[in-house]
């Protein structure tokens, strides 16, 4: 999952959108950042200006 | 004064020797050598020296023979037609006769292929590709700097000087390439570009046979080659098939009036490359555009002339046969005639099926990329075999889309996606090569005002979509140009390529805080690529851009 975010402040991404990608995936592992990243709540906090990459476990 | 006496009196022997032995002789007999063995039987040899057609070549050889020679209203060229359909490797001897008499004598060699050569693969998916102008990225070999024979001279203080960067250079930093996660290189030309300035860039060539002394010798780059397959880093040759250099030793003594175009004088191109595909262009404009050149220092060839056609054919099978290629870079791919163009790509692919070689099609609109494609179904019947083209749409979207302000229909992320949209119109979109820039623009980081959160985001996005990548030295340390275009600017040398550099890239040392983390940054993301099955070969999913956050899946069995 590659997530592209222009935004300049903290934003919140909801995921029920990618539902059909995500299957159900409770955790990923953010690639870049070397650590596990929960997907349990539902959305992700994105910090301003970042590019992320997971892999969904 | 003894020794001048001496030099003018060999001058007049020399003279004298030339008019006793006659006046055909032999000075360049081109490719100088070839394989047994090949798919394609014939091969075609242009045999260069004065008055060389009054002759008659000869071949009492095994499996060889001369089908035909072909004479042309210069008569300092001979071509000679050969079949060698059942050639084993060897050497033969091309006996040229006067009158019977067998006068001139030429050895030529069949040389055994590589095992496997045919089969060989080029660059996919898979891969990541560095891209390296070898006049400004290492100078391992001072000693080459200045040549004899060389027009021009090195001056590191000139933007559009030679700055001595080498193949050595190069072979000498492989383990930097290869540890950095790059598994390709591509190469700006390397060919001799012996013009009286600006030759560092290389597309000027002017043999077509020979890598620049400058940077180092036809061996050298073999061996380059070998050491970096050895590192499991794939070459890419850039070639170009449109023009050669003004300087180019043919130019002196056209083989005919119709090998450059427009009768071998300048005429500016139109650069309005639609006119190929436009259902309503004028031949006018057609022959501006296809015939023009493009500055004065680069003839025009006319690939419609069957023996430039097959010199160009044959000389790209030689380097690719004779250096070990994993690929090929075809600068300038919709200027030279397009049949022409179709003919060089399936002539490529008939003897290395499993090749690949991508084409620089300048242009924005996908919808003029994709006519280029091998697959494409053209509406006009053209059918094209290349199989690889740079995705300059998506280029140039991502440059722009990045700094924009993000609106709803109109700007950002939304451009990106809907660039994305337009794979519809390729027949194989995954073997496309994307990039954020290259030698020709504004290195991405100035492109992007320097705001490195745009910079990674563009550089993540690139590395993570469909295609092969494609990323310009010393992007990873965040190089930058100025002023915006300045073409000796964007290709300055690469930090600790040079000795006293301050600055080092390869180790690290006085790098900015920013560029040391973005070289580890990317070192991770390209290392991490490497065993990415999804980004390789995997399906991509992406969802509408919303709020200013893009995103998309990559996903295989394995990984998503």
């Amino acid at each position: 999952m590659v997530i592209v975010n222009k935004n300049e402040q903290p934003y919140s991404l909801k995921l029920d959108r990618f539902a059909e990608a995500l299957q159900g995936a409770t955790q990923a592992y953010d690639v870049l950042g070397g650590k596990p990243v929960s997907l349990q709540s539902g959305a992700l906090a994105l910090q301003p200006g970042q590019g992320l990459l997971l892999e969904i476990k | 004064m003894k020794s001048r006496t001496l030099f003018a009196a060999m001058f007049l022997l020399a003279g004298y020797i030339q008019q006793v032995q006659g006046q055909a002789d032999i000075r360049r007999v081109e490719p100088a050598f070839w394989w047994a063995g090949m798919k394609n039987p014939n091969l075609q040899l242009l045999v260069y020296g004065p008055q060389i057609s009054e002759l008659t070549p000869v071949v009492s050889h095994p499996g060889v023979s001369v089908k035909q020679t072909i004479r042309l209203e210069n008569p300092n060229y001979l071509f000679i037609d050969l079949d060698l359909s059942g050639a084993k490797p060897g050497a033969f001897d091309i006996g040229f006769q006067q009158k019977g008499k067998t006068v001139r004598s030429y050895t030529y060699r069949l040389l055994e292929r590589e095992k496997s050569s045919s089969l060989r693969k080029g660059f996919d998916p898979t891969d990541v590709m560095y891209l390296i102008t070898p006049d400004r990225f290492a100078n391992g070999d001072p000693s080459n700097d200045n040549m004899e024979g060389m027009h021009e001279r090195l001056n590191r203080t000139f933007k559009g000087g030679r700055h001595g960067g080498d193949i050595k250079g190069i072979a000498d930093h492989l383990d930097y390439i290869a540890g950095m996660g790059f598994t390709a290189i591509w190469l700006n030309p390397l060919l001799e570009n012996n013009m009286k300035e600006y030759s560092y860039h290389g597309y000027s060539t002017t043999d077509f046979y020979k890598v620049d002394p400058r940077y180092g010798s036809n061996e050298d780059y073999v061996d380059l080659i070998r050491k970096a397959h050895s590192k499991n880093i794939r070459i890419i040759m850039d070639m170009i098939l449109n023009h050669c250099g003004s300087e180019h030793w043919w130019m002196k003594d056209l083989p005919s009036k119709d090998w450059i175009n427009y009768d071998g004088k300048f005429a500016p191109t139109s650069h309005r490359m639609e006119v190929v595909l436009d259902p309503y262009a004028s031949a006018a404009d057609k022959k501006m555009y296809t015939d023009g050149w493009f500055v004065e220092t680069m003839p025009d060839m006319n690939q419609r002339n069957p023996l430039m056609a097959t010199y160009l054919i044959q000389n790209t099978i030689w380097w690719i046969e004779y250096s070990g290629l994993d690929g090929i870079r075809m600068d300038t791919y919709p200027y030279p005639d397009a049949g022409f163009m179709s003919d060089w790509t399936k002539a490529v692919l008939e003897e290395y099926p499993h090749f690949n070689m991508v084409g620089e099609v300048w242009n924005a609109n996908p919808a003029i990329v994709s006519y280029w494609q091998r697959g494409k179904i053209n509406s006009d019947g053209y059918v094209s075999y290349l199989p690889s083209l740079m995705d300059f749409p998506v280029q140039e979207t991502l440059g722009k889309a990045l700094p924009q302000k993000e609106t709803r229909y109109d700007s950002g992320l939304i451009l990106l996606y809907r660039i994305m949209v337009n794979d519809f119109l390729y027949p194989d979109a995954a073997n496309l090569v994307v990039f954020p820039d290259n030698h020709d623009m504004d290195r991405f980081y100035t492109r992007v005002g320097e705001n490195l959160n745009w910079f990674k985001q563009g550089v993540l996005f690139l590395l993570t979509t469909r295609g092969i990548p494609q990323i310009y030295y010393g992007s990873e340390a965040l190089m930058t140009n100025a002023p915006s275009g300045d073409h000796g600017s964007i290709r300055s040398d690469f930090p600790g390529g040079w000795q006293g550099d301050k600055v080092n890239a390869f180790t690290g040392q006085g790098l900015s805080k920013e560029a040391a983390e973005t070289q580890q940054w990317m070192k991770k993301l390209l290392t991490w690529r490497k065993t990415a099955s999804a980004v390789h070969y995997g399906k991509l999913l992406q969802f509408v851009p919303e709020d200013g956050v893009y995103v998309f899946f990559r996903y295989d069995e394995k990984q998503r």
